[in-house]
């Protein structure tokens, strides 16, 4: 597997190994090019000492060196060579290291400052540099007597230099090599080193499950690199936290509300057989209410996921809200009465907003339910409408017992009902989670607020037109 | 024996009240917390079979306050919530033993049968004293090998005897744990249920079995030399 730190050893081996190449090689050339120029300065001072001594008389050359210092050029084996020619070309004098051999008569011909590499008639390679001189006469009155030029080239045989320079080459592969080989060592287990917070942190992660996503990470101590990946690590257990605390919240509510009328039927059926004699009427109007109750939660339920997931089909034509509740009003009105409830709707028939009459009607009963069933007995409840510009806000307002603002943000929650026992069977608190779902696919926000204490007020607003999506036969 | 269930669930404290009262239990019903944390303080039941969701006051914080309390009358948690976690938490808040709805009605009736035997520290469903056997889950009795055909009130008061083996039992105390708050029983009831249970007992062996213990109770054992 390819890790991060393999992938920077190998990186980093290869960016160092190509840097210290370079550095290596441009060492190497800048010495050998010292080295060189030294070597040729020094041929060319040799030269230009030897050309001096040089004397001419008569046409004829003479030089003025005494016999010692001349084994430097005579001596067998020497590693120093010059010839000497008049302009035209004809030898006028050669070292005796030369033996026969000619050194090229167009070296003397370069510019003065100029060394060349030579291949020396004894094979062995040589720094060369001539020039044209005028030797000095050795009679100056007679010096403008058939003057004439001479052309002096002296090589020197460069084998100490390359020796030298390939001891330096040696060296500095030497040192290259050991460099990296340090290098390749040490690089792993620093990287290692330095990189163990991320090791450390990946340890840390690879034990989060589903039962420990309350685990946080530390911020202190870890690279300014890491900390912006906790943060946001965190961050992201705290999302999956609160879901899967939310996810288990519904399950166990649903669990609730599905087992307990599952155990009531289970229960009635099996004490029919094992004591028949228990049976009666009233049992089974009981197990047909526990099953009419099942259905309503698994209808909402079903209607809810599929507001939230699938495309659910919107149609968009005129709907007239006051019409709408005076339907939904009916079916309601009998328990209103029963409780001594009244609704009151101030809103205009002229009222007609673009939207989907059948979703609105699920909205607009389960409202009415709710504030006919939350309210206490003899209050009102209270249905009107404002508009503002081409957006209007829809408002069912009612007294309430036992709610209190806090409850507010849960309203709307699946399952959700302030009574934790969830003793009460007419209610599965499903009614708002689907307002909600509904409200939402017509581009509408439901919001529930309690200016005064006691007294709820449940906002539909949204758009007097909704874009339309798709037309659905079965919605109409 | 008497048990006391706590249930919000009307329709589960009707069927679950009968199926206990029809196996030979005294059963009292509460419908909330405080109600059942109350009467579960106040009599000594043989076993209480709990729901943990209940209005007022919830079944684990009952458990609690009875732990808390002193009592340690076995607890049956009947309850929708399954998870590991929950059971656990059940479980470690005192519970005995933990029933997740929807239940098999016989195995309820069993687990509550077993929780009454642990109760007395009988571990099985068969009693024996000298020749008497008493076989708890199908409800018989045999004396002297013959089978020895009693009423329910009957079986109840000689199980409970049975239970109490070699103990002395107050009139008080049966009365406690054959009749349930709904029940209000005449004052001679008793003996006269002792009475026919002499009768019945005596036919197949007529060495008694049930002593009286005058001014203080019944003491079920073999009666001395």
């Amino acid at each position: 597997m390819t890790t991060i730190r393999h992938r920077l050893t190998a990186r980093l081996l290869l960016g160092w190994t190509v840097l210290l190449g370079a550095g290596l090689c441009t060492a190497y050339f800048l010495t050998r090019t010292a080295l060189t120029r030294q070597f040729d300065d020094a041929l060319q001072a040799k030269a230009m000492a030897l050309s001096a001594l040089f004397e001419q008389d008569q046409g004829q050359i003479e030089l003025e060196l005494p016999a010692q210092f001349m084994g430097e050029f005579d001596a067998p084996g020497s590693t120093t060579f010059f010839q000497l020619w008049r302009a035209d070309g004809t030898v006028l004098r050669r070292s005796k290291s030369l033996g026969q051999g000619n050194l090229p008569l167009r070296y003397g011909t370069m510019p003065a400052s100029d060394c060349r590499d030579l291949l020396l008639p004894n094979g062995a390679m040589a720094r060369a540099a001539g020039f044209k001189f005028q030797p000095q006469a050795i009679d100056e009155t007679k010096a403008k007597i058939n003057p004439f030029e001479a052309v002096l080239v002296m090589a020197v045989d460069r084998r100490d230099l390359d020796k030298t320079l390939g001891i330096l080459a040696l060296v500095l592969a030497s040192c290259g090599l050991l460099m990296l080989a340090l290098t390749a060592g040490t690089m792993p287990v620093l990287l290692r080193r330095e990189l163990s917070p991320l090791d450390h942190l990946a340890e840390e992660t690879k034990h989060i499950d589903a039962d420990s996503l309350s685990t946080r990470f530390l911020n202190e101590g870890l690279p300014g690199e890491l900390t912006p990946i906790t943060t946001r690590l965190n961050d992201l257990l705290e999302r999956l936290q609160k879901a899967f605390e939310r996810e288990r919240q519904f399950s166990a509510d649903l669990a609730h509300e599905m087992r307990t009328p599952l155990a009531e039927i289970r229960s009635l059926a099996e004490l029919a057989v094992k004591w028949p004699d228990t049976r009666n009427a009233d049992l089974d109007r009981h197990v047909l209410a526990v099953t009419i109750q099942m259905e309503c939660i698994l209808t909402r339920l079903l209607a809810i996921a599929r507001s939230e997931h699938g495309p659910v089909p919107v149609s968009c034509e005129p709907v007239c809200l006051s019409d709408l509740i005076s339907m939904v009003c009916q079916p309601v009105q009998a328990r209103a009465v029963a409780r001594g409830i009244a609704i009151k709707v101030n809103l205009s028939s002229a009222f007609v907003i673009q939207s989907d009459p059948v979703l609105w009607r699920l909205i607009l009963t389960n409202l009415l339910e709710n504030a006919v069933e939350y309210s206490p007995s003899g209050a009102t409840v209270r249905i009107h409408c404002e508009t503002q510009a081409d957006h209007f806000t829809l408002v069912v307002a009612n007294p309430v017992e036992n709610l209190d603002a806090a409850d507010l943000p849960h309203l709307g929650q699946r399952f959700w009902r302030k009574d934790a026992a969830r003793s009460s069977r007419d209610h599965s608190g499903l009614g708002l989670s689907l307002v909600r779902a509904l409200t939402s696919l017509l581009g509408c926000r439901l919001h529930a607020s309690m200016k005064d204490p006691g007294y709820l007020s449940m906002a539909v607003s949204g758009p007097m037109s909704h874009p339309c999506k798709t037309t659905s036969p079965t919605s109409s | 024996m008497r048990v006391l269930l706590v249930e919000d669930s009307l329709l589960l404290q009707q069927t679950v009240g009968t199926a206990l009262r029809r196996s030979g239990y005294a059963v009292d019903v509460s419908g909330d917390g405080e109600d059942g944390l109350w009467r579960a303080e106040n009599t000594d039941y043989d076993a209480i079979v709990l729901d943990i969701m209940l209005p007022k006051l919830d079944g684990l914080s009952l458990l609690q306050r009875l732990r808390e309390g002193g009592k340690l009358t076995h607890v049956l948690l009947l309850t929708a919530r399954d998870s590991i976690q929950d059971r656990v938490k059940g479980l470690r808040s005192g519970a005995d033993d933990y029933l997740v709805k929807p239940f098999a009605l016989e195995e309820l009736l069993a687990r509550v049968e077993a929780l009454c035997r642990r109760a007395y520290g009988i571990k099985q469903n068969r009693l024996e004293l000298a020749d008497l056997e008493i076989d708890t889950s199908g409800k018989r009795v045999w004396r002297a090998g013959q089978v020895v055909k009693l009423k329910p009130r009957e079986y109840q008061l000689l199980e409970y005897l049975a239970c109490r083996r070699g103990e002395v039992v107050t009139q008080t105390e049966i009365a406690q744990h054959l009749y349930d708050d709904d029940s209000e029983p005449m004052s001679n009831v008793i003996e006269s249920i002792i009475s026919s249970l002499r009768h019945k007992l005596g036919q197949p062996n007529p060495a008694p079995l049930i002593q009286t213990r005058r001014g203080l109770g019944y003491v079920l054992e073999v009666a001395g030399p």
